[in-house]
């Protein structure tokens, strides 16, 4: 069999996450922590791409390895616009979107530049997986009930579709034959149909929907964030910073980050006790709700993220799903191999990359509802 | 109203003293601060009558004395990281011995630091120095040593005499410059950083502290940290001008010329035997230059036929990087027309030019120039810009550090721990004449290293060759330039019998090691043998 080596970047604010790989097998993983004076010099984010690009290469050749064995780049997906999942090629189109920041500023955006700066030089193709703004949401999904508000589907797509594809394997199925729910329970909380290979309905975690989470909240009785919205509390920064990252859990106990989930649940008598059921109370809602969108035919029901390291909270929302289909547990997300597994199925040829089309092209496909 | 005759006056004194006092009453409220109070935590606190102390400091100590009624003295109080004040608190109860309230008296924490007196100093610095891991001593003007810590003991006890020399010469010319002075001893075992300073007082020279810091562990550590480098490069096929072993003059004025044409954009041709080292020059070269973020593309004009005709047949601008073409002599005279005239186009553009050239050949083109089987032209254009790499026979020097290199990194791979090589191991292998150069050197050490048991730590004659077999005359390959219109499938096989032949004498004909040498199983072997016609 061939061997592939692939070099994955994750650009966040400060560190530029990056590994490589050789198939499956990680041979470097590493975080590369920038001078915090440096970037502060870049007037945007976009603009640090060189300078990224060149601490990479720094770092991979004083380790002694062979840039030109490398087969492909891969770097984070970034704010681009609505797109199906998968594995898409790096073009000029996806290059103009992230330089213009057309869909907003976000490190990740620095990815695609990264990667196709590295893989040009060394004549190889460059790639992203699954971005945040993977939408095969239904059309039946993105009505709110509000027309001047419509759903759009923003979510954690790396991990759900990379644990998606595991557990189809292990169910000795295709990923594009199988329905799935999954349920990813990190930093956010989002809970997605996976029909086919399609996440047709996922609550979107960022604003507002479904479950509370560690930090954010989820849904909201809309009439009463409006009074309060109104009541001159808050200011529209202050509000919003609120709903991101003062509500939730940490917003019921008043503790620091730090709060271990499997101690507190320890104990029943624990008064936080009732705040963590609370939380797998609304991931199972959120679960059901997502079978119905599938007419409960689920081939199985995925816990995937951080909190699924926590057997006492699986447990607790165990007991009121495993009526719909068999849990699988994947705790913890691994974003480098994700991405590098990614790019490994266009190398062997299992699957064709996608071209990432200009503004009309994907409107015409539905997506604009 | 006495009373508050005496009250206001009191608290005029108040003012005049150097301490800080606050004064708050049963609750904790500030009823009374002075200037100096105020001034001693401006810094971190802004002291207001009617409020509370603790939302003002905090941590204050007052409703402790209140709820106590005990007094508090001396106390440090930490007003930032670096500032300290020394706090008295005194409980204030009136005449049913009730409380009515507390007084803190604030002092400047410098004020009261006198115990650092000079004998408390002295014994402070004596302790520092005790516990120091590195070595300090002080000496007088004559060179007595007045104090020394355990750590210098335990160091001048490991170096022999001539260091311990060298660590007093340091402290003779501080006394003769009168200023720093520092060396660093390096041998194989140690490594101490020695630094000497003058004790000057009042403009006279009383003596000198010197500063002995060991590195040996740090050494050690950079260094194996380096040689894993270099390993991995070498796995990786990834090298640097570093990489390169060498004493002889003739491989570093052809490392030197390398670094001057990396600087160029010139096309380069390097010439060399077998194993001298083309491709490690030519990769070293692209990772010097500009280009070593950009692809190292080579090409082998037999094993990479369609990629040597893309390159013949396109454009130049569409190449990046750095293309080694190497054999040169085996491209046909066509496929040299088109080089020289690809070579040509480079010369005019040379300054536009997005890639670089690195040619090579392992055999003399005069020889294929007489045969006419090499472009004369071409062999002309080759020759403006070309590196030599002398064969071992011509820098024999070079072979004992290249042995030791190998057998570093044959140690690593077998579990071995040999250090050193014998003089008459060293002798054999330096009058060796070897065909694949330094290829062949390295066979050898990893042939001779399966003989070494686990405990030896030297290299000897008697793992090196059988017994009879030393300096043995290696069988020459016959000249491949007269075979360029052979498939590669019998030159292939031509090899194949040479080596098999050459191992087979080697090992004094003992077929299994043999098989296991060469990694063939057992059967495979004699399936050649007889192919061969070896039997």
């Amino acid at each position: 069999m061939s061997r592939y080596r692939i070099l994955v970047i994750n650009p966040r604010s400060l560190v530029t996450e990056i590994a490589l790989y050789e198939n499956q097998v990680p041979i470097i993983i590493e975080d590369l922590h920038h001078d915090s004076e440096k970037i502060r010099e870049f007037s945007s984010i976009v603009s640090q791409y060189k300078f990224r690009t060149n601490e990479i290469l720094l770092y991979l050749v004083d380790k002694g390895i062979n840039l030109s064995k490398l087969a492909a780049v891969c770097g984070r997906g970034g704010l681009l616009k609505p797109i199906d999942g998968g594995t898409y090629i790096i073009n000029a189109a996806m290059r103009n979107d992230l330089l213009g920041q057309t869909r907003g500023e976000h490190p990740s955006n620095l990815g695609a530049l990264i990667a196709y700066e590295i893989a040009e030089h060394l004549e190889i193709p460059s790639y992203i997986v699954d971005p945040v703004v993977v939408d095969e949401m239904d059309n039946i999904a993105k009505i709110s009930g509000y027309p001047k508000i419509t759903r759009k589907s923003v979510f954690h797509a790396l991990n759900h579709k990379a644990t998606g594809r595991r557990a189809a394997m292990e169910l000795g199925k295709k990923y594009e034959k199988v329905k799935l729910i999954i349920a990813h329970l990190g930093d956010g909380i989002t809970i997605g149909a996976h029909s086919n290979g399609k996440v047709i309905d996922v609550n979107n975690g960022l604003n507002g929907e479904g479950p509370f989470s560690m930090e954010r909240s989820g849904t909201l009785p809309h009439g009463d964030l409006v009074d309060l919205c109104y009541s001159g509390e808050f200011t529209y920064k202050e509000m919003k910073q609120q709903l991101l990252y003062h509500s939730g859990v940490m917003a019921y106990l008043d503790k620091p980050r730090s709060l271990q989930i499997e101690e507190e649940l320890q104990n029943p008598d624990n008064p936080n006790y009732l705040i963590f059921e609370a939380l797998a109370y609304q991931v199972a809602k959120e679960i059901g709700s997502a079978s119905t969108v599938l007419f409960g035919k689920v081939d199985a029901i995925i816990l995937t993220g951080e909190l699924a390291f926590s057997n006492l909270f699986v447990k607790l929302i165990m007991e009121r799903v495993s009526w719909i289909a068999d849990i699988m547990v994947y705790p913890g997300e691994n974003e480098r191999q994700s991405l590098a597994e990614g790019v490994l199925r266009v190398l062997r040829k299992e699957e064709i990359p996608k071209e990432y089309g200009d503004r009309e092209e994907c409107e015409d496909n539905g997506k604009g509802v | 109203m006495i009373d508050r005759t005496i009250q206001s006056t009191s608290y005029t004194l108040f003012d005049e003293l150097k301490e800080g006092i606050i004064l708050v009453d049963n609750h904790g409220v500030i009823c009374y601060f002075n200037q100096s109070a105020e001034r001693m935590v401006q810094k971190q606190y802004h002291l207001q009558i009617d409020q509370h102390i603790l939302s003002i400091i905090p941590n204050s100590g007052m409703m402790r004395v209140l709820h106590t009624k005990r007094k508090e003295e001396q106390k440090m109080f930490a007003i930032s990281d670096t500032d300290y004040l020394l706090i008295s608190r005194y409980p204030l109860k009136d005449k049913e011995n009730q409380i009515i309230g507390a007084v803190a008296v604030l002092q400047e924490a410098s004020q009261k630091r006198e115990w650092l007196d000079d004998d408390n100093i002295q014994m402070l610095l004596t302790l520092i120095l005790q516990k120091s891991a590195e070595a300090y001593v002080i000496v007088d003007e004559q060179g007595l040593v007045i104090m020394q810590n355990p750590s210098y003991d335990g160091l001048i006890s490991v170096v022999d005499q001539e260091q311990h020399e060298s660590v007093i010469k340091n402290r003779e010319e501080v006394f003769q410059t009168r200023r720093d002075a520092e060396i660093t001893l390096n041998t194989d075992t140690l490594c101490l950083s020695i630094k000497s300073t003058p004790i000057i007082v009042d403009g006279k020279l009383k003596g000198c502290l010197q500063i002995i810091e060991n590195k040996t562990e740090t050494v050690y550590l950079k260094k194996e940290l380096q040689q894993t480098k270099a390993i991995i490069r070498g796995l990786e096929h990834n090298y640097q001008f570093d990489d390169f072993i060498y004493r002889s003059p003739f491989m570093k004025f052809a490392i030197e010329q390398a670094k001057l044409a990396a600087a160029t954009k010139r096309v380069i041709f390097i010439r060399g035997e077998e194993g001298t080292g083309k491709f490690m020059l030519a990769n070293a070269i692209h990772n010097w230059s500009e280009n070593k973020f950009k692809l190292f593309k080579r090409i082998h004009p037999k094993r990479n036929q369609a990629q040597l005709n893309k390159f013949l047949s396109t454009n130049c601008t569409k190449y990046k990087g750095t293309i080694y073409l190497e054999n040169v002599t085996y491209l046909s005279i066509d496929e040299q027309t088109l080089l020289l005239e690809k070579l040509r186009e480079f010369g005019k553009g040379e300054k536009q030019a997005s890639f670089r050239l690195i040619i090579s050949s392992p055999i003399k083109l005069e020889k294929a120039l007489i045969a006419g089987a090499f472009l004369e032209e071409l062999y002309d254009e080759l020759m403006k810009t070309n590196i030599y790499l002398p064969p071992l026979s011509e820098r024999k020097e070079d072979i004992y550090p290249l042995s030791k290199y190998f057998l570093m990194e044959l140690n690593q791979e077998s579990d071995r721990w040999i250090q050193e090589i014998d003089l008459e191991a060293q002798k054999a292998l330096e009058s060796y004449s070897y065909t694949s150069n330094a290829l062949e050197l390295k066979a050898i050490l990893q042939l001779a290293v399966v003989r070494v048991q686990e405990e030896e730590t030297v290299l000897k004659l008697e793992h090196l060759f059988h017994s009879g077999e030393k300096k043995e005359q290696p069988i020459e390959l016959e000249d491949t330039t007269d075979d360029v219109d052979q498939p590669l499938s019998e030159l292939v096989e031509k090899y194949e019998k040479v080596i098999i032949e050459k191992t087979l004498r080697k090992l004094e004909g003992n077929k299994t090691l043999t098989a296991k040498t060469l990694g063939l199983s057992v059967r495979n072997l004699y399936y050649k043998l007889d192919k061969y016609h070896l039997n």
